[in-house]
């Protein structure tokens, strides 16, 4: 079908996928071998909507958190950026919970039909980031040097690669690991 | 457990520097029938290096154990010997133990086991069939020799090399001649090419003889340390006689292509049947396509003993991998403009499936970018573990 949609020009945004995310939960160790320990903090950033659905998703989404919160002891706190994204950034110090939580968003986020609206989701380690794609359902490494300008350490992020190949769907084309600049944790 | 295998190769070096004041290259050897100890000087870049190597074989495999340590005259005197060694300043290099890769050794022992089988059936063939051959064989032989013996003029040749001298390079220089102490290799000739695509070779017929040439483009793309291991990976090809390796693996291969082209006007000329001269060739056909796939899994195999020898002799498989990474313009795919910038175009974008290249991987003679990576990995594991 992909031939058709492409010769009538209708434009199909791919469908999120969710349930990579679960493959991080054993991968994250593999991390730590490696000395890359979770920070403790991830995030979820997601393109808003002018609409009264849209709101009404926010606050759904607040409720839900302040549940969670209570149960799990996430922290959690909105945000948007120079972009006009929204984040929601969650601090746990256990990393497990960081996952759940961030699955029970994104699951959230779809049954309101925003699913096109999901970008991504990061997981910071020490030193770098993990990026997920919600559309590929891919994960890849993102390493941001310090300073002001926009560097980023290849070197680290292929050798993330290749250690986290085996325990997580690692994104095969290298194009499609774009950096996000200014990740606000 | 580090400090005190530390102290105790800083004793052996003070022991055996007392004895070699010159600053240049002094080598000591001492051999016990086991274990072999090599300590030398090496001057590179203003620098004077001691450099230690432990080596010890047991029943099962080698290891080695390598120090290098940078020594720097106490303030006031100019020569280095124990009693002016500065301390204080001493920066130390330690190379892990490692082993071989059986797995590696085994695969390149089938590979040339075929091959040998494939050249005695070959040669029974041409045999039982009673055609000349002879002289295509001799024809065969002689240029095969002489590309071999004059490898190393012939590639300078036809890739416009030119042999750079000490004080035109002394960069390169130096590391090569750093580089060939810890792989116990006479220096060789060092060569460069004016081209725009990073690449490096060695060529020779024997360390002796050999040339290890880098392009100009290579040279500013890496850094320090990634032409280090460029270079040690050319100069375990050197140090692994590549060159003689694959030209005796081609021989027979060779001399089959020949029979391909030439058998059909060679067997014309008698009357013995033009059923003989077709099994002959086809043979020769035959034996052709599966040695020349034999000859590149085998060089694909030396690429990856070069890649392993490299990591050995500098220690950091890393810098290999990032000079790989390098040269293959892998950096130059991973985008740098933000996600949430590209995320409005890729509406647009009908993305390329990619295809899978598993048949082109049986034809190159040089591993993909992914299996060196990975073999390099598996290496820089190894040392990790204890």
């Amino acid at each position: 079908m992909k031939f058709l949609d492409s010769l009538f020009g209708r434009t199909k945004l791919r469908k999120p996928k969710v349930d990579a995310l679960f493959s991080l939960s054993t991968a994250y160790l593999a991390m730590e071998v490696m000395g890359f320990a979770p920070t403790g903090k991830s995030g979820i950033c997601f393109k808003p909507v002018e609409s009264s659905r849209f709101s009404e998703l926010e606050s759904d989404l607040k409720e839900l958190l302040k549940l969670s919160a209570s149960e799990s002891g996430t922290a959690c706190q909105f945000q948007t950026d120079k972009y006009n994204y929204a984040w929601i950034i969650l601090s746990d110090d256990d990393f497990e919970d960081l996952i759940t939580t961030t699955h029970l968003i994104s699951e959230t986020v779809i049954e309101h039909d925003f699913e096109e609206r999901l970008l991504c989701s990061i997981f910071a380690f020490k030193g770098v980031y993990l990026i997920y794609s919600y559309k590929e359902g891919t994960f890849y490494p993102f390493a941001p040097l310090h300073g002001q300008k926009m560097e980023r350490d290849n070197n680290l992020e292929f050798r993330i690669r290749s250690t986290m190949e085996n325990e997580l769907p690692i994104e095969k084309e290298l194009e499609k690991w774009h950096p996000l600049w200014g990740i606000p944790f | 457990m580090f400090l005190l295998s530390l102290t105790k190769f800083y004793v052996v070096i003070l022991i055996f520097s007392g004895s070699s004041r010159r600053q240049v290259s002094r080598t000591i050897k001492g051999r016990s029938a086991k274990k072999s100890l090599f300590i030398s000087f090496i001057t590179s870049c203003g620098n004077t290096f001691a450099y230690a190597s432990y080596m010890q074989r047991d029943k099962h495999e080698k290891s080695s154990v390598a120090l290098y340590l940078r020594v720097t005259p106490a303030h006031g005197s100019k020569e280095l010997c124990a009693e002016n060694i500065n301390t204080t300043e001493t920066e130390v290099y330690i190379m892990k133990k490692w082993q071989r890769d059986r797995g590696l050794a085994a695969r390149m022992f089938l590979t040339m086991f075929l091959l040998g089988a494939v050249y005695i059936t070959f040669i029974a063939v041409l045999a039982y069939l009673g055609l000349p051959t002879g002289s295509i064989m001799i024809v065969a032989g002689i240029m095969l020799f002489a590309q071999y013996y004059f490898s190393d003029k012939m590639v300078l040749m036809s890739t416009g090399a030119h042999v750079v001298s000490e004080s035109e390079e002394p960069l390169l220089h130096g590391i090569v001649s750093r580089l060939c102490i810890e792989a116990d290799l006479p220096k060789p000739k060092v060569a460069i090419v004016k081209s725009s695509i990073p690449n490096a070779f060695a060529t020779g017929r024997s360390p002796k003889k050999a040339v290890v040439a880098v392009t100009t483009s290579l040279m500013q793309k890496l850094n320090q340390n990634e032409l280090t291991a460029v270079l040690a990976h050319e100069l375990t090809h050197v140090k692994n006689r590549d060159v003689m390796v694959l030209t005796i693996a081609s021989f027979f291969s060779t001399i089959a292509f020949f029979l391909v082209r030439y058998l059909l006007f060679f067997g014309g000329g008698n009357r013995r049947g033009g059923g003989q001269i077709m099994i002959a060739w086809i043979a020769s056909i035959a034996v052709w396509i599966v040695s020349s796939l034999l000859i590149r899994a085998l060089s694909r195999y030396r690429e990856f003993a070069a890649d392993r020898g490299a990591a050995i002799i500098t220690g950091h498989p890393s810098h290999l991998v990032s000079a790989l990474q390098k040269i293959s313009g892998a950096m130059g795919r991973i985008p740098t403009d933000d996600l949430r910038k590209a995320e409005g175009m890729n509406a647009f974008y009908i993305i390329p499936a990619i295809s899978g290249s598993s048949v082109m991987a049986l034809f190159s003679t040089h591993p993909s970018l992914e299996k060196r990576v990975a073999a390099l990995e598996k290496i820089s594991r190894q040392m990790e573990t204890p």
